[in-house]
């Protein structure tokens, strides 16, 4: 079974949208979630389309969801 | 200068994957976390950190490399550092106007009784309180 790990820096992201973003994305893949040397692993296992485009498409997902609540 | 020329450097890994480094000096996570979310539709994004830069690291959906992405989204972090410098400047301002245009509507004088409001009138709800009770 193919997975693929994604790293995000503790500092810069939080717990709250990554864990929002597994729920969104729980019908497309499975994603385990650790914290290791000031970064969140998130593996990408069991993805029901391509798993590259599934990570990425994660990555912008938080980048999005933290985007939003921060204020200028 | 916001721009800092020396302190914004990028190299293409290849022709579909720029990494772009910015200095923390000049540039805050929430600009780019902004600039990234502007592109988000077009492009997928990845930021990480370490002490010194951000490194935001930019792959164009669908292979499109017609837009300068790493260009664009310099412009773009420039934009939102000084929309966020001028907020900080001037966001009190803002708050004042924005505070002081709905007041207008309920303030009370000192001898009104609150449960007694004046009958209101077309012309009345268009006329700004401070104008009409300001001390000369």
């Amino acid at each position: 079974m193919k997975t693929e790990n994604l790293k995000l820096s503790i500092e810069l992201f939080c717990l709250n949208d990554i864990l929002s973003a597994k729920n969104a994305f729980s019908d497309f893949a499975f994603i385990g979630v650790q914290e290791r040397d000031g970064y969140y692993i998130l593996t990408f296992s069991e993805c029901r389309y391509s798993i590259d485009e599934t990570v990425k498409e994660f990555d912008n997902y938080v980048i999005s969801l933290s985007a939003q609540q921060m204020k200028l | 200068m916001i721009t800092g020329k020396c302190h914004l450097q990028y190299k293409k890994w290849s022709v579909m994957i720029m990494t772009i480094k910015f200095s923390r000096d000049i540039y805050s996570k929430e600009a780019l976390f902004k600039a990234a979310y502007y592109y988000c539709d077009r492009a997928y994004f990845h930021i990480d950190a370490d002490e010194s830069y951000f490194y935001v690291c930019i792959t164009p959906k669908n292979g499109d490399n017609s837009i300068p992405y790493e260009q664009e989204f310099q412009n773009k972090a420039v934009e939102y550092m000084n929309r966020q410098i001028i907020n900080k400047k001037t966001g009190h301002i803002r708050e004042i106007i924005m505070a002081r245009a709905f007041a207008s509507t309920v303030i009370l004088g000192d001898n009104e009784d609150s449960t007694q409001l004046p009958e209101a009138d077309e012309e009345s709800a268009m006329k700004d309180w401070f104008d009409e009770n300001r001390k000369s």
